[in-house]
């Protein structure tokens, strides 16, 4: 494997992405939406629960296969179909990213079923795909750090092609353990706002796909630059108050990406809406030297959509990049963290080049990567 | 040519607990998790957030403790100490416990924070003030090999000097830990 070092390929892409949400199927329809302003989060009170969140309720549910199974296959179908021909099987891997997976089955003792790589290995039994696959599961990074070891994997001549999904859906086990922490929002959560009063949840699925040829590719895609993982080592269900493992992340990123923070033009932050993480982010983002920058978080939209989180989220700042666009985050009023922010308020046209997109989660972990135009 | 090597390994099982191919000197009755105490005892630990975690926080917990024993971990760069580990049912012992608190409508948050596999990583990060890199992998099973590659990434990468990880697997009565470190020679 050694050798393999010398051989090290400059720009890993990313691009043909998909997000399967409440807000459409695609990618552009979920962008066009979220242009818009509209949110996903809604009152849901036939599930029985009282907090708002983002239920996908219109699907095709495939022949045998669950609902989180007809999603992954809808969004990973949509992704490859971006692509000009069949990538390699012998150098693709395929990355699931997910927290829970399929964790419904447990409702009924399934404990086999209600393992991710059973609904890893049910997805690509469907799809028929031949390639590699390994599932990533590393609580609200898993999207980020998916993407960021498929970027290593590329560039370091594991792999040519790594497609990443990201998926997860908000079932009783979830909810109600964010429910026993207190951490829900009754209202649409707010991040960053004053008056944030918790998170909410949400579904989705998304994919991306990496690679070290810009050919593949029907349209023009991005590159990755790098990231990197770090933890907090302070606390496994809190954040740690001086934002130690995100400024230590953001750090090692712009390390690996060659990138300085005056090159970054804007901050896809986790923003989950709860008073600690938010504060967190904020205290992390001055110690980056990001105080200024432009920064918003998609959970006003979307809800936290834990294992997919990270990949949808990267999908809608590359679609922000290509489309020049800063996205207001939706739910902010008034400035309200620990440490002053320049959120988004109002979407606005600007030239986007360089991005960092950041994530932190139970555990204490965090994760933070850069994307760029070419 | 940079060179990383496998320079410590561990398993304990229900056959006992077995250090860089020597058995050693502790008597585990696999019948019930009372073994975990008993080893925090022998190790002489003194860390109360032990007894909150689930099993297989502990179970990967006491194998780093049994690695600091023989390895001397201090002079590690605390950012420079990667976790890597891997499983393939992931948090669903503890899972299952959740579930049935759902079900009986008396869920509670100690419980389920436990329901994430990488929580073991942090609680080893904060025992060590280990601020590294952190990857929970799933697969359906371990493949040393395979896990030196995943790991190997890291150092590659030079985003760390050490990996300290493996497979880490709880279900019910069973227990599996495989634990390893790669190190950069």
């Amino acid at each position: 494997m050694e050798e393999e070092s010398s051989m090290e390929t400059k720009v890993i892409y990313i691009g043909a992405e998909n997000i399967v949400s409440p807000l459409g199927n695609t990618t552009e329809d979920n962008f066009e939406e979220i242009r818009k302003g509209k949110s996903a989060l809604s009152l849901h009170s036939e599930d029985g629960f009282s907090c708002p969140y983002g239920k996908i309720l219109n699907y095709d549910l495939l022949p045998e296969l669950t609902k989180l199974e007809s999603l992954m296959v809808h969004s990973i179908q949509s992704s490859l179909a971006q692509l000009n021909r069949d990538l390699e099987d012998s150098r693709t891997l395929l990355i699931l990213s997910t927290t829970k997976g399929d964790i419904e089955h447990l409702a009924k003792g399934d404990v086999e079923k209600s393992k991710p790589t059973h609904l890893l290995e049910q997805v690509k039994s469907h799809l028929a795909l031949k390639c590699s696959h390994t599932t990533i599961s590393n609580a609200c990074i898993s999207g980020v750090l998916a993407c960021i070891h498929g970027h290593d994997l590329i560039k370091q001549g594991a792999y040519d092609h790594v497609v990443v999904v990201g998926a997860d859906l908000v079932s009783e086990f979830t909810y109600r353990g964010f429910e026993s922490f207190f951490a829900l929002s009754e209202l649409p959560c707010r991040p960053f706002d004053q008056d944030r009063t918790g998170l909410s949840l949400g579904e989705g699925v998304a994919t991306v796909v990496m690679s070290k040829d810009n050919r593949v590719y029907l349209k023009k895609p991005l590159a990755f630059l790098g990231g990197a993982s770090a933890n907090d080592a302070n606390h496994i269900s809190g954040p740690s108050r001086e934002g130690e493992g995100l400024f230590r992340a953001i750090t090692e990123a712009m390390k690996q990406a060659g990138t300085k923070s005056d090159q970054i033009d804007f901050v896809n932050a986790h923003g989950t809406a709860t008073r600690y993480n938010d504060d967190m982010e904020s205290i992390a983002f001055h110690r980056a030297g990001l105080e200024l920058k432009a920064v918003n978080s998609f959970k006003g939209y979307y809800g936290h959509t834990l294992g997919a989180a990270g990949v949808l989220e990267l999908v809608l700042s590359m679609q922000s990049m290509q489309n020049d666009t800063l996205i207001k985050s939706l739910g902010f009023e008034n400035e309200g963290t620990a440490k002053p922010l320049n959120v988004i308020a109002d979407n606005e046209s600007k030239k986007i080049r360089t991005v960092l997109k950041t994530a932190s989660g139970f555990g204490g972990c965090n994760a933070a990567a850069i994307l760029q135009k070419i | 040519m940079t060179n990383f090597e496998i320079t410590y390994q561990l398993s304990i099982d229900p056959n006992g607990i077995v250090r860089n191919g020597t058995p050693y000197d502790f008597k585990l009755n696999p019948d019930t998790y009372a073994w975990m105490a008993e080893l925090y005892r022998h190790l002489k630990i003194e860390y109360p957030k032990f007894h909150k975690m689930d099993h297989l926080c502990k179970l990967a917990f006491l194998g780093v403790e049994l690695l600091k024993e023989s390895v001397d971990c201090t002079s590690f760069d605390k950012d420079r100490v990667a976790l890597v580990f891997e499983n393939s049912y992931a948090s669903l012992d503890t899972d299952q416990k959740h579930q049935k608190n759902v079900q009986s409508q008396k869920t509670s948050p100690a419980v389920f924070v436990y329901t994430l596999p990488n929580i073991l990583m942090g609680e080893i990060a904060i025992r060590n003030q280990w601020y590294g890199e952190n990857l929970f992998v799933l697969n359906d099973e371990f493949d040393v090999e395979g896990w030196k590659q995943t790991a190997t990434t890291l150092l590659k990468a030079n985003k760390a000097d050490v990996i300290i990880g493996g497979w880490a697997e709880v279900l019910d009565q069973h227990f599996d830990l495989r634990l390893h470190m790669i190190q950069r020679r």
